[in-house]
């Protein structure tokens, strides 16, 4: 594996993330399709409170966020004069902001299952 | 079979020389062949840091004249006067040409060419030093390297990269091509031409301590010797004053022509004692001894065999902004900040004032009457025109190759238009590829590193800085010895593709066969004149010794013949700075 | 001290693939990759074939992949490796033998964006003016030594080797900002493809790998901006 650094890893966990999100995608869109067949739309909705799909929704939930945040990142590598020359500094901000935003927001999902209902 | 490449001119060496000559032939005639050991932008031009010398007086006034005067004063008086008065008065030229090719010269608030101090040039003869060094930061070697090779692609010059030039075709006084080693596959090949150049560079590797390139190991000059050409001036070899300690690194002269310092283990500027005006930007050879003095004399830095430079009154902006590599140097390889520490240095062998004779044309020529050698040319370190005489200055390489890689080009362009080829002598890849056979078969008991290590030692030991009877003889005797050890060389690597360990060996032998002209020049020469410093003759024998050394290695035999040097406007004075 | 080289052997004529060899050799924490390697094929293995020449950096000869980056041989010092040096050629290009790779497609790219100055108009008799202003403005880009470091270390270009990388980028950079070149519309036009500066992804291990501190991806995105908003 090339040592790369923040660049690279940040590169990597932005496709991992985006093919995450399009396996989602994916997913929703079909899940959603099935509004036509209620009794199975109902099963299914009920299913998507277990939770194992509860934590799988936090996972969603971080590949969105991290892909939303890196793509701020790359925005600014992009069109700022200074962000390639900042984008490390810009990169381990966003992990803050991550952390900052992804946390709670976790433990608020995972309430049900931490707490029971 | 071997391959028979068919150019008008072939080029053998792809720095500022070679391809200045090549982008000359390459206006008369597409058929033209650069032949290269590296890939051009590996050659040692490259590494040029400090500036190149032209009387351009953009920052201050400067004539070609003043120019002429420093060389010839610098050269110690041995320089060919005619060919310094044409280097001077076309560098200014190349070096505008160079600009318009799009070479990235610093600049002055203005937006003329930025000139910067070096080492012995003066203004008024001698009066004060002047801005003549023209500069790309203190990477301006690899600034006109590329900018040549970049002008050789937009001529869609034909390259041979990885070709090792082995051998010279020359038969009755007429070339007729060379043999090359093609590194990929090991196969040799010859190229038929009308016209050769050979631009090589030196061969500063027979030194334990230098800041050649690996790959500078004297091959034209070597192999011209082998073909019965004699080798102008060896016993004059440069060391630079300011190498890093034990790496041989340079750093350059532009340090101090920003205002750097030696210092010795008292942190006293000692050259105030040996050159009052020009201080430490005083020429490379006189520098070069005040050092070895001061070291000898147990001033070194902790009694050690290395001294100081040191730049740290020179501040921040300038250090980084002026010598930003001389910085990248020190911080990588010696941990140091040049902006809070000293640097430690000490003398490394740096160039060859000697090598291949030619006249103001750049045509080899055989002899004291100076008959040339038809369709054989040379320029730049590898050849002796000769410009630098006993003592190169700094800057005036770069003007050296630029100006005689032009005017050689030019003349092969001229020499084409009526030449035909000559024919190929018969068996031509005969003796490179005996020579290569049995290095390659040879199960001898000998290593070329080692080898290699010790002549590098010794030639540092005795027949460096400071040189005596004694020295020099023991020398020989030990080149003698390790020429007979050569003999029974065995390499470990026997295949085809990319054989470094052939390379190796036969470069090696190029380097003791150039150690031995060497010694021998420098032990006829019974005086100290420029880079040849004899402690047992102190001083400079003008009745006796104002000429040029010509060697010649014939079957075996050294035989040293001389010509005089060319005299025009500088009559030979004492050298005080 | 002692410290072990694993180097990545493969010789064409005699190996069917590579395969990796460890040498135990004495070098000095200060000493160079370089040094290493010499020691290996001056005392031990002189089968091992790397390029090499000057030793300190400027002419980009040996471009290597050290201990999982791409670094210049000669100026890694053990010291800052550790008792344990690997060594592998650059990844991308075909090996021509052990750390030897076949350059010329990486030349071939270099000439491709047209490297050398275009201005057609006569030139002065002096020099073309220009400030230190716009002198600066290209500089960084001045000093690439062609080493392909950059380049071998995208990961686009191991995708696909069709993509024209980040040193040919950066060598028309530095004709593009050059305020005496004509020619900015002619490099534009052969970036400005799929295979051309758009297949930056911006991942920055040029920038890592730049053994002269080139800002490599600086410079891409200057030509993209230039591209798209046709300001230079």
């Amino acid at each position: 594996m090339y040592r790369g650094r923040e660049g690279m890893w940040s590169w990597i966990l932005h496709r991992v993330t985006g093919l995450g999100i399009l396996l989602f995608l994916a997913i929703h869109i079909v899940d959603i399709y099935l509004l036509g067949w209620p009794d199975v739309f109902n099963k299914l909705l009920f299913l998507y409170r277990h939770p194992v799909f509860r934590v799988a929704e936090v996972f969603l939930v971080a590949a969105v966020l991290y892909h939303a945040l890196n793509g701020i990142r790359i925005l600014l590598v992009d069109f700022w004069v200074e962000g390639t020359r900042l984008h490390r500094q810009i990169f381990w901000a966003q992990v803050v902001l991550f952390l900052l935003i992804w946390i709670p927001t976790s433990l608020l999902m995972l309430s049900p299952v931490v707490f029971g209902r | 079979m071997t391959t028979v490449h068919r150019y008008d001119a072939v080029i053998v060496g792809a720095g500022g020389a070679g391809l200045r000559a090549a982008l000359e032939v390459a206006r008369v005639t597409p058929r033209i062949a650069v032949v290269s050991k590296l890939y051009p932008i590996r050659s040692h031009t490259g590494t040029a840091q400090g500036g190149i010398g032209a009387a351009l007086g953009n920052m201050e006034e400067d004539h070609w004249e003043w120019h002429m005067f420093d060389t010839v004063k610098g050269s110690d008086y041995l320089a060919d006067q005619d060919a310094v008065e044409i280097m001077c008065q076309e560098a200014i030229a190349c070096v505008y040409e160079l600009e318009h090719w799009g070479l990235p010269f610093d600049r002055t608030p203005e937006g003329k060419i930025a000139q910067r101090r070096f080492g012995g040039h003066t203004r008024n003869f001698g009066e004060a030093p002047v801005r003549r060094a023209c500069h790309a930061a203190d990477r301006t070697g690899h600034m006109i390297l590329q900018t040549l090779y970049q002008q050789c692609i937009k001529h869609e010059v034909t390259f041979f990269n990885e070709f090792h030039v082995v051998d010279l075709l020359l038969e009755d006084n007429v070339c007729r091509g060379v043999v090359a080693l093609s590194l990929a596959d090991g196969e040799l090949h010859v190229f038929h031409a009308k016209a050769v150049l050979f631009a090589t560079g030196g061969f500063g590797r027979m030194y334990k301590v230098t800041s050649n390139a690996r790959s500078l190991t004297g091959d034209g000059v070597a192999i011209a010797l082998r073909r019965g050409i004699p080798l102008e001036d060896m016993e004059f070899f440069q060391f630079h004053p300011t190498g890093i300690y034990k790496l041989g690194i340079l750093i350059s002269e532009a340090a101090r022509g920003e205002g750097g310092i030696l210092r010795n283990r008292q942190g006293e500027r000692f050259m105030e004692r040996y050159a009052p005006t020009l201080l430490d930007l005083a020429p490379r050879d006189i520098i070069s001894r005040c050092m070895y003095t001061e070291i000898r004399e147990g001033r070194g830095i902790d009694g050690k065999d290395y001294l100081h430079l040191d730049l740290t009154h020179l501040g921040r902006e300038v250090i980084e902004k002026k010598l930003p590599d001389v910085t990248d140097f020190v911080r990588t390889y010696l941990g140091i900040d040049p902006i809070r520490e000293p640097i430690p240095v000490q003398p490394t062998a740096h160039y060859a004032m000697g090598g291949i004779p030619t006249d103001v044309r750049g045509r080899v020529i055989r002899d004291e009457k100076n008959t040339p050698v038809l369709g054989f040319y040379a320029a730049g370190e590898c050849a002796c025109v000769s410009v630098h005489g006993a003592n190169r200055l700094g800057t005036n390489s770069l003007v050296d190759i630029l100006v005689f890689g032009k005017l050689a080009g030019r003349d092969m362009a001229e020499y084409l238009r009526g030449a035909d080829f000559a024919p190929l002598p018969k068996d031509a890849d005969g003796p490179a590829r005996e020579e290569c056979e049995r290095l390659l078969t040879s199960n001898g008991s000998e290593s070329v590193a080692r080898l290699r290590e010790t002549l590098q030692r010794e030639m540092m030991d005795k027949a460096s800085v400071f040189r005596t009877q004694e020295g020099l003889e023991a020398m020989l005797t030990t080149l003698k010895e390790l020429k007979d050890r050569y003999r029974r060389v065995r390499i470990q690597d026997k295949g085809k593709i990319f054989n470094m360990d052939l390379q190796e060996a036969l470069e090696l032998g190029y380097l003791l066969d150039l150690a031995e002209v060497t010694v021998v020049s420098a032990l006829a020469r019974r005086e100290s004149r420029g880079a040849h410093y004899r402690e047992d003759f102190p001083k400079r024998d003008d009745a006796e010794w104002l000429k040029h050394t010509l060697a010649y290695r014939l079957d075996g035999e050294f035989e040293l013949r001389y010509k005089p040097v060319v005299i025009t406007r500088f009559q030979p004075l004492e050298r005080k700075y | 001290m002692r410290v072990m080289v694993k180097i990545k052997r493969f010789n064409p004529g005699r190996d069917r693939e590579p395969y990796w060899a460890e040498y135990e050799v004495d070098v000095e924490p200060v000493d160079r990759v370089l040094d290493a390697l010499e020691y290996v094929k001056w005392h031990l293995d002189g089968t091992l074939a790397f390029r090499r020449s000057c030793a300190h950096g400027i002419c980009g000869s040996d471009a290597m992949l050290i201990n999982g980056r791409n670094r210049l041989a000669c100026k890694v010092l053990v010291k800052e490796l550790g008792a344990r040096i690997t060594v592998e050629p650059l990844r991308g290009f075909p090996v021509i033998k052990d750390l030897v790779v076949d350059m010329e497609g990486f030349f071939a790219k270099y000439r491709a964006i047209k490297p050398y100055l275009i201005h057609d108009e006569p030139p002065p008799e002096t020099e073309w003016r220009q400030s230190p202003e716009e002198r600066a403005r290209f500089d960084d880009t001045t000093k690439c030594i062609l080493c392909a470091a950059c380049t071998t270390s995208c990961p686009s270009f191991w995708a696909n080797g069709a993509y024209i990388g980040p040193a040919a980028i950066v060598n028309a950079h530095r004709f593009i900002f050059d305020s005496r070149d004509r020619g900015a519309a002619e490099r534009l036009a052969v970036l400005n493809t799929g295979l051309g500066v758009w297949r930056c992804r911006t991942i920055f291990n040029c920038v890592e790998a730049c053994p002269r501190g080139i800002d490599v991806t600086r410079a891409i995105a200057e030509v993209k901006r230039a591209l798209l908003f046709s300001s230079l």
